[in-house]
């Protein structure tokens, strides 16, 4: 830790040198922006390199099926997510019917189930000897499957269901904070000059939540892209899937490039989206008057119509596969302790401390050069640097063992030549070229959570620190770091959780016969073997509810006017 | 054009009693003021009569139409009443322009000449004509003023409501836009309430002014009644600091630290409270008829405010209280600064000194 504060901070002793100062942190900032950088270059550049005529194959074979997989499923889950995102945080943000308070926090929790996860319960459930289609022969005498129509669970339509309710969590979350931030009296406006409440959403209140939906459309496409295990299992060839199955199958490292290298343009659609709407957000408030929402009483049909509606996506989403994970996991935790559950969860753990740390220092070290430096072009290189998060794990894991690889081999012939020792792969074959990815891939979670902290110092607390005398390493250690730990360690807990459920970026670069809680659970549960890892899936849910928790305990006390909070 | 009338009308939030028993008639093309202190219940009032808030009691009417009736009575949602409520922050839609913000309650109104040209030759009225295609957040306060006041007018409203319409304007602007308004709303008739906590931009503005006290009507009257009948202490100290005296009423007079002041009517031996507004006060360095009427003060304190002076003034000690008298409060016209210790003559004037008889107790 303090080689990274001081590499920025001693030169930074005398005001004279303050030019060559910043150049320190730009210096860092720089490498961090590197680390991100090379793994997306290389993936293009390797694309670019010789592929046997690979490419060729590709476009004439399955590359349009992955292309049309991936935009219907894009479209679906984007519908899906809007539609259910929009409408929940509408009902919950203005309306008081029963449940309304539950459900305010309620509604974030599928955001802990990973899409995989609910897929395989899902699944479990719906199949041919699962509790529902058992219960409907029973009920209807039939005896075999020709008998009765049922929809294919395991389909794209099946993937855009499971996505749209464990990714719709963070529309809701976005259009709910822009519904309590908008001003309540640009709704009663509406109704005053003659609109019902219905038009009045449709022409105000939604238009005006529009930058935030579409934030968080794009954040949750961004997720679908980087989906595995639900599209693996569901047989959905998207070009994720298909870059498994090019670099695994194939074993072409220049044909998955080029898929990945479709697929970052796929996310650099979402991310100009993403930053153009979170840019616009700013132009969009013409008063900063907070005013207690209303919170239209429902009369008892229409309240219970709302509360089946906002209930169903958290009983589908999170309730369901918690209940179904929970009695599996009562009745078969002795096959999960046996197939080494606790090496599983050591596992899992170590990865996520390394990668919660280095993210939370990298974050800081960023967010502070930003703060420090005037120029443009630091903040520039950080908005970069935080890029990570839009690009699929499938992806990074290209981008990072092709470099990884081509170091390994280099030091290894060099070993060999100049001393005759083999030293096989250093890295690339390690747990170092996880964590690696893990934070190249979180990286803007610690930087955006440490960036809002320090925004809420004001420059005259800094001010008043360098006026007596201390330098900026010292300023950051002893006045902007106690201020912002709690931004610090949420940094910290959601990266550390996020690293627990990341299943496409650890199938691909974790060392042989080396698992974790997600690669686990995904092996066996794809094997058909989901009662005998149910805890571990359980365990990845509970992690996931830590954040889930944050989240809501910052969004109700956002809005000092807003009866909900506490 | 209709008339607007609260009949018994309570309402609470939760414990609080918000409006108590409200019982008001605007009439048709009158401006009406709602004058209180903040909490006092008078935006409460706009919002119920807008639809906003549900009546839980007593009735409110429009052109005798009945909009809103407590308990399970009928209520007429917002959009169905024809009533124009001009928000105090505006809110004027950030993600439309000026045009379409006026033009936002012209939809659907069939056999209306009100479309693009009146909102053009609208905008034109007020000097604005430039901007129908800016964006809200780029206007000047005073001009989202006048955007919000010309919107909320557009669909030809019977009744219009304003909340504090200027209160987010600077004092200088806020003199200027007040006659602007005043125009604005003669040309259009509508039968209008407004909320101020500022009395004097109730004065100018008003036909009639309602002074709310606590969710209750302190007194109904015309702006000039208002200011020199107050109905009781409450609207008296509404205009400005005011020397409270009490002193018990003997033959129709009351002796005060002032001198005597006039308390027709009250009986005999009944406490009374004497508000003398600083402006009452009346000094001389040379009383006629000898002093009668008058009592002798010293100067404590004398400051130049500018148009008017500010002068801090102990009475003397006299026969009537026992006590050093309080200190008394007096604002003359011009700059005139008696030296700090000298002294002079002062007593209340009548027309600015009010006697309210105080409660047995």
């Amino acid at each position: 830790m303090s080689a990274t504060l001081q590499a920025g901070g001693t030169p930074l002793a005398g005001s004279a040198r303050w030019n060559f100062t910043l150049d320190g942190w730009t210096l860092i900032a720089a490498a961090i922006g590197m680390l991100v950088a090379v793994p997306v270059g290389s993936v293009l550049f390797t694309a670019l390199g010789p592929s046997d005529g690979i490419w060729g194959h590709l476009v004439s074979t399955v590359l349009w099926v992955y292309v049309g997989n991936t935009l219907w499923l894009m479209l679906g889950v984007g519908a899906g997510t809007i539609v259910i995102g929009t409408s929940t945080a509408w009902l919950v943000t203005m309306y008081r019917f029963p449940g309304r308070r539950i459900l305010s926090w309620a509604l974030l929790l599928p955001l802990a189930v990973p899409g995989y996860i609910l897929a395989f319960v899902i699944t479990d459930q719906l199949e041919y000897a699962g509790n529902v289609q058992s219960a409907l022969r029973g009920v209807f005498g039939w005896t075999s499957p020709h008998e009765y129509w049922f929809p294919e669970i395991r389909s794209l339509g099946g993937a855009t269901v499971v996505l749209s309710l464990v990714l719709y969590p963070y529309v809701y979350l976005l259009a709910r904070a822009a519904f309590i931030e908008q001003s309540f009296g640009l709704f009663e406006t509406s109704r005053t000059l003659g609109r019902g409440p219905v038009a009045s959403f449709f022409t105000v209140a939604m238009p005006l939540a529009r930058p935030a939906i579409a934030v968080g459309v794009a954040l949750a496409l961004m997720e679908t892209l980087n989906e595995f295990g639900t599209i693996d299992f569901f047989a959905v060839p998207t070009l994720t899937a298909g870059i498994f199955d090019v670099w695994l199958n194939m074993d072409s490292t220049a044909g998955a490039a080029q898929l990945a290298s479709v697929l970052v343009a796929f996310t650099l659609v979402l991310v100009v989206i993403e930053r153009g709407s979170r840019h616009s957000r700013r132009y969009h408030e013409t008063t900063t008057r907070v005013q207690a929402l209303p919170e239209y009483p429902l009369p008892t049909v229409r309240g219970a119509a709302a509360l089946v509606w906002c209930a169903a996506p958290v009983a589908l989403g999170f309730v369901l596969p918690a209940w179904v994970l929970g009695g599996y996991a009562v009745r078969f935790y002795a096959e999960t302790l046996e197939a080494d559950y606790l090496g599983f969860v050591r596992n899992s753990m170590m990865l996520a401390v390394w990668a919660a740390v280095i993210v939370a220092l990298a974050g800081i070290t960023l967010a502070y050069g930003v703060r420090l430096s005037p120029r443009r072009a630091m903040r520039g290189l950080a908005e970069f640097a935080a890029v990570g998060y839009a690009v699929p794990g499938a992806v990074l894991a290209v981008g990072i063992m092709v470099p990884l690889g081509y170091f390994d081999n280099t030091i290894d012939a060099a070993s060999r030549a100049l001393f005759g020792v083999p030293l096989g792969l250093l890295i690339s074959g390690s747990a170092v070229a996880l964590v690696i990815g893990y934070v190249v891939r979180f990286l803007a979670l610690g930087y955006r959570t440490v960036d809002s902290g320090l925004c809420r110092i004001t420059p005259s607390i800094e001010g008043a620190a360098r006026t007596l005398g201390a330098g900026p390493a010292r300023a950051l250690v002893r006045v902007h770091l106690p201020i912002i730990r709690p931004s610090l360690v949420t940094a910290a807990l959601l990266v550390f959780v996020d690293t627990m459920k990341e299943l496409p970026l650890t199938l691909i670069l974790r060392p042989f016969n080396f698992d974790t809680l997600a690669t686990f659970v995904y092996q066996y549960a794809s094997d058909e073997l989901l009662e005998e890892c149910a805890l571990g899936a359980l365990t990845i849910v509970a992690a996931g509810v830590i954040p889930v928790i944050l989240m809501s305990r910052t969004i109700t006390r956002s809005r000092p006017g807003h009866r909900n909070a506490g | 054009m209709p008339g607007l009338d609260f009949t018994h009308v309570s309402h609470r939030f939760g414990e609080t009693l918000a409006v108590d028993d409200v019982s008001i008639g605007v009439e048709a093309g009158e401006l009406a003021c709602l004058l209180g202190p903040s909490g006092c219940g008078k935006s409460t009032l706009l919002r119920l009569a807008a639809g906003l808030e549900t009546l839980r009691s007593g009735r409110i009417a429009i052109g005798g139409t009945v909009v809103a009736e407590g308990g399970a009575g009928r209520q007429l949602p917002p959009e169905k009443r024809g009533v124009g409520l001009m928000f105090q922050d505006y809110a004027l839609f950030p993600h439309l322009t000026v045009a379409q913000n006026i033009g936002f309650g012209l939809r659907d109104k069939s056999g209306e000449a009100r479309d693009g040209a009146w909102i053009e030759r609208a905008l034109g009225e007020v000097g604005l004509a430039h901007l129908g295609e800016r964006y809200p957040h780029t206007l000047s306060g005073g001009q989202q003023q006048r955007i919000a006041l010309l919107r909320a007018l557009a669909p030809n409203p019977g009744v219009l409501l304003l909340d504090e319409p200027f209160s987010g304007l600077d004092e200088h602007l806020r003199q200027r836009v007040r006659q602007e308004t005043r125009a604005m709303l003669a040309e259009s008739g509508a039968t209008t309430l407004m909320v101020t906590h500022d009395p004097e931009e109730a004065m100018f503005l008003a036909d009639r002014i309602v002074v709310l006290d606590r969710g209750r009507v302190a007194q109904d009257a015309s702006p000039v009644e208002i200011y020199t009948a107050p109905a009781n202490p409450f609207v008296a100290r509404l205009f400005g600091p005011v020397n409270e005296l009490e002193g018990v009423a003997r033959g129709g007079t009351v002796e005060t630290v002032l001198g005597p002041v006039p308390a027709p009517g009250v009986e005999d031996g009944r406490r009374v409270l004497c508000l003398v507004r600083t402006d009452g006060v009346e000094t001389t360095t040379t009383p006629p008829d000898g002093g009668r009427g008058y009592v002798r003060a010293r100067v404590e304190s004398a400051r130049a405010l500018g148009p008017a002076s500010w002068l801090l003034l102990r009475p003397m000690a006299d026969a009537v209280s026992t006590r050093p008298p309080a200190a008394i409060e007096a604002r003359m016209p011009g700059i005139d600064l008696p030296a700090v210790g000298s002294e002079l003559w002062a007593r209340a004037t009548e027309e600015q000194t009010f006697v309210f008889a105080l409660e047995r107790n």
